[in-house]
């Protein structure tokens, strides 16, 4: 919040006036990205090539790698990144903290642990048979984070709800740890896990995957408004009619399916979730509804630009999209932290 | 004939005892002083244990009498050779992590302050990893890199976040930033190299006593006591950091100067306990509260957290090596029960309050 | 406010003493006599990395920490006491076909304790692994340590060789397997043919083995050639599904944990599938982990029976 109260109509004109350019840009960005990952990978074919694969003409070449690979990748990129840029807005505005990301429910730590269990003990090779596995992990995980952060009055509380995240997340990575040292073809699978694909994940997983993605955004819309009264203290919250109790299960239920599906479905991708709605605060002020709005437009274009990244960087091989993120998106949040306005929460 | 007045007697609220040789005197609380009596004597016994125990069985007794007589000249290697060096390390440097865990949270007034918030371990990490992938894999190399990785991972954070001075908020962010690059980076590496590296380095960055010589050991002993000397000299200035600055500049402590310092130290100790047997999670974090906890004291006591955080990784090595199947690395057992012993702690406070 | 003050300390005391105790119960009586170290009075020098070593002339029970040696050592005739394991769950391969070697904790870290235990008279192990550990090792007997596992296999076993005082056997080796190399390579043809070695390794690579790798290096002994890609120290390269047409060649081998199942080719292969008309599932225990002679045996086979079955 400002200390200076400027004139009320200028800054949120001002705001407004942003809005819609600065939506279009996001749009006309995310054709872009979109089109330079059916574009661009580590075999450098020309542009007319792809674009007769597209359409279904070309060489078998072509085809495999466009269709089979680049298509479905994208697709995965687009959905992922928006499930994360929505789970981090949520998540930032739930705790009232801009450095909260959706991991910090211990997703990731559980779907990790049933990923390192389905190869240890059931034998489990493929990424596809992982993403159910990994589901249930990050889907429990959370609900016992929920439990444990939420015994006694005062349910969901968010500073006691990151405190049991954190602890339980270490209790299942000190187990995946011991478990994986201990199985090398364990610890092999999850070293690729760990770093986050989008590859490999083919229409068959990712089509039953869509309507968890999809509920999770509608509940965050849905919420949005009254993650806007929370955000002005829960006594004012609750003056203005919010139902704080519902608004904190409904916040905790769209992140887990949000954050849980993507991790499920790409691995662990860091960043995105704390970077992103930190950044649609910064240019676009503080309404839930703005961010959540720029998020799902922002978050998408990172990711598929980390995986182009890493797709031309070391080609003819590739650097993992996971890996590439942290290394886009650390350097933008360690300058926003460096701006001398910096302040806690825009 | 001068009379004398008799020493007014205060009541401290607690009881209180006056350690005297000669002209010098503490005042030491009653029961912190039975606290790290008991903790040292929890420390030796397991101690003693620990040295017996292994696919080479010796009794209590037998470990005694390789000290006191000699014995049997393989008990002398197997006791003195293969296992002091290892639970010397697990003493010493869990003492070292306790003393660093308390001096961080005291600086930070935070409980849950420790020294992985940082990215220390994720730097200490990378730098082994990249000594082993461009040097070699021999122990010296990888500790160099690793103590280097960390020093300059601080480094990095401290000048990126000063823009006229270190604010807090900022320092957590940049902090978050650099430990996540790093992160990044060490899945990296441990993608690119050999199958059997990546787990022997994973080991290692769990912290692990696997291995441990006496030559490195000596020499962050020696490194570390001054340090931890100087640190327990400090100790009364940062009790009274814990009053808050302004109350602490009151009294003539200089909170700048004692706060910068005695953190910069903390960091060395973690970084030599890391040097020797990788970033061990979740000591420096627990053992603080823990012992603040049982001796009933306000403040958090160096000493005794120290001592504890050597039982406790004492304790947690012989559970890895001894409980578990296969050759666990002691930081998995560390962090598996330290985080549920935030779980209980949340458990607890939620129902106190409740 | 805690009401009571004196419970923390007495939980303190006696969960420490009910460690103490538990573990205790552990604790047997020790085992009484040292080791008797080996009787020969007849021993041989052997040069190696750490130094030179007197070893014995007719060891009995051999310790070895590295796939190559217990490849060599057995298939020298001596089957080691106890040897270090790449994983524990795998234990000792397969292919090797021999029973009772005692697992003694893994390459990387091998158990000094259980060695000790296996009193034996030699122990053979790696400088570039093992160097902190060779103290200990000369501790409990002679201990002969190779330069690194990375040197070309065949050198390696000449030194394996010499520590078990069986310096011609292991010369017979390494020349009966370039015989049989040649063998092959006159009796099927293969000049001018190229050969790529495949091991997949997660969604976004596949690598491939160069010319200096150990399997690389038996089919280039065989006379296929690799064609030439990036090689990391000639070891391997890695390719990503796009440029999978980069792993083409005359014939292809792809290694899997399990050789009859044909759904461990990786997809960006199968899909491809008309550009590798030639193509075989290998068993990576021994095409990528059994380095040394009798690895290298059932690499030959191998080869032999896929070029065997094209013609």
């Amino acid at each position: 919040m400002r200390t200076v109260l400027p004139k009320p109509e200028t800054s949120i004109r001002a705001r407004h006036q942003r809005l819609l350019p600065g939506l279009l840009i996001l749009i006309a960005l995310l054709l872009f990205s979109t089109l330079l990952s059916l574009a661009v990978g580590s075999n450098g074919l020309p542009l007319n090539v792809v674009f007769d694969a597209l359409r279904g003409d070309g060489e078998a070449e072509a085809q495999y790698v466009v269709g089979d690979l680049r298509l479905p990748r994208t697709v995965t990129g687009l959905v992922v990144g928006a499930a994360l840029g929505v789970a981090g807005a949520l998540m930032q505005a739930f705790t009232r903290n801009p450095l909260a990301d959706p991991g910090i429910l211990g997703v990731n730590a559980g779907a990790a642990f049933a990923v390192a269990c389905g190869v240890a003990f059931l034998g489990l090779q493929g990424v596809t048979s992982f993403v159910w596995l990994a589901f249930l992990g990050a889907f429990t995980v959370t609900v016992a984070v929920y439990l444990i952060g939420s015994s006694g009055r005062g349910a969901a509380d968010p500073i006691r709800l990151t405190l049991a995240g954190v602890a339980l997340g270490a209790v299942f990575s000190g187990m995946t740890t011991g478990l994986t040292l201990s199985n090398p073809d364990a610890f092999d699978h999850m070293r690729s896990w760990n770093a986050g694909s989008l590859l490999g994940r083919g229409y068959e997983v990712l089509l039953p995957m869509l309507p968890f993605i999809g509920l999770g955004i509608v509940l965050a819309f849905f919420v949005a408004p009254g993650l806007n009264a929370l955000a002005l203290g829960n006594d004012i919250a609750r003056s203005q009619g919010a139902n704080i109790a519902v608004i904190r299960i409904v916040v905790i239920l769209a992140v887990t399916l949000l954050a849980g599906t993507s991790t499920a479905l790409a691995g662990p991708i860091s960043f995105i979730g704390l970077m992103v709605p930190h950044v649609a605060r910064w240019i676009f002020g503080l309404d839930q509804r703005v961010i959540l709005g720029v998020s799902i437009l922002l978050a998408p274009i990172i990711v598929l630009l980390a995986d182009v990244l890493g797709r031309v960087l070391i080609a003819p091989a590739e650097i993992p999209v996971g890996i590439v993120t942290a290394f886009i998106g650390a350097p933008v949040l360690i300058l926003l932290a460096r701006r001398r306005k910096a302040s806690t929460l825009s | 004939m001068t009379a004398r007045l008799p020493s007014p007697k205060f009541d401290h609220g607690y009881r209180r005892l006056t350690l005297r040789a000669g002209r010098l005197w503490i005042p030491v609380r009653a029961r912190s002083l039975t606290v790290g009596l008991v903790f040292s004597m929890a420390i030796l016994l397991l101690g003693i244990l620990s040295l017996g125990l292994g696919t080479y069985q010796l009794s209590p007794a037998q470990v005694l009498q390789t000290f006191l007589q000699g014995g049997e000249s393989l008990d002398r290697t197997v006791v003195l050779q293969w296992r002091l060096p290892r639970t010397l390390a697990a003493v010493f440097l869990g003492v070292l992590l306790g003393m660093a865990g308390a001096v961080f949270q005291t600086v930070t007034r935070n409980p849950l302050a420790s020294p992985d918030i940082l990215g220390l371990s994720n730097g200490a990490f990378t730098g082994m990893l990249l000594s082993i992938v461009f040097v070699s894999s021999s122990w010296p190399v990888m500790t160099a890199g690793a103590v280097t990785g960390g020093l300059l991972t601080a480094l990095v954070i401290w000048m990126l976040a000063q823009r006229g001075g270190v604010q807090g908020f900022r320092l957590i962010v940049i902090g978050i930033g650099v430990a996540a690059m790093l992160a990044s980076a060490n899945t990296w590496m441990l993608l690119e190299v050999e199958l059997e590296t990546a787990m022997f380095a994973s080991a290692w960055g769990a912290g692990t006593l696997n291995g441990v010589t006496a030559v490195p050991l000596a020499g962050a002993m020696l490194s570390a006591i001054p340090l931890a000397l100087l640190l327990l000299a400090l100790a009364p200035r940062l009790r009274q950091l814990d009053l808050g600055d302004d109350a602490a500049t009151s009294t003539g402590a200089r909170p700048g100067t004692a706060r910068t310092l005695s953190l910069l130290i903390a960091v060395g100790l973690v970084s030599l306990a890391t040097a020797v047997i990788g970033p061990v999670a979740f000591i420096a974090l627990a053992a603080p509260q823990i012992a603040r906890r049982v001796a009933a004291t306000p403040y958090l006591s160096l000493i005794l957290s120290g001592l504890l955080g050597g039982f406790l990784l004492l304790g947690s090595d012989l559970i890895a090596q001894h409980i578990l199947p296969g050759a666990v690395p002691v930081g998995v057992v560390t962090v598996t029960v330290g985080g549920l012993y935030l779980v209980t702690t949340i458990i607890q406070e939620i129902r106190r309050r409740a | 406010m805690r009401t009571s003050t004196s419970h923390p300390i007495l939980a303190m005391t006696s969960a420490s003493a009910a460690l103490v105790l538990a573990l205790s119960g552990c604790s047997a009586e020790g085992t009484e006599a040292t080791p008797e170290p080996a009787a020969d009075s007849s021993t041989h020098p052997v040069e190696h990395a750490r130094g030179t070593t007197e070893v014995p002339n007719d060891p009995q029970s051999v310790v070895v920490l590295e796939p190559v040696e217990l490849d060599t050592a057995v298939a020298l005739g001596v089957t080691p006491v106890g040897a270090a394991v790449a994983s524990n769950v795998a234990g000792i391969p397969e292919y090797l076909g021999v029973e009772g070697v005692e697992p003694v904790g893994t390459v990387p870290e091998p158990d000094l304790e259980a060695i000790a235990a296996l009193e034996p008279d030699l122990i053979l192990g790696t400088d570039s692994r093992h160097s902190k550990f060779y103290d200990q090792l000369e501790s409990i007997a002679p201990t002969v340590f190779m330069e690194t596992q990375a040197d070309p296999w065949q050198e390696n076993m000449l030194l394996i060789g010499e520590a078990l005082n069986q310096q011609e056997e292991s010369q017979q080796l390494v020349d009966g397997f370039n015989e049989r190399c040649e063998e092959i390579r006159d009796e099927y043809d293969v000049d001018g043919k190229t050969a790529n070695l495949i091991r997949p390794r997660d969604e976004t690579t596949l690598s491939l083995y160069g010319p200096t790798s150990f399997a690389g290096g038996a089919l280039e002994c065989v006379g296929l050639s690799i064609p030439e890609q990036d090689w990391e120290d000639g070891l391997q390269a890695d390719i990503s599904p796009e440029n999978v047409r980069e792993a083409e060649a005359d014939y292809v081998f792809v290694t899997t944990d399990d050789v009859a199942d044909e759904s461990t080719v990786p997809a960006a292969i199968s899909e491809n599938i008309s550009q590798f008309p030639s193509l075989t599932l290998v068993d990576t225990s021994y095409w990528v982990s059994g380095v040394g002679p009798l690895g290298g045996e059932e690499v030959l086979d191998d080869i032999e029976e896929f070029l065997e079955a094209q013609q």
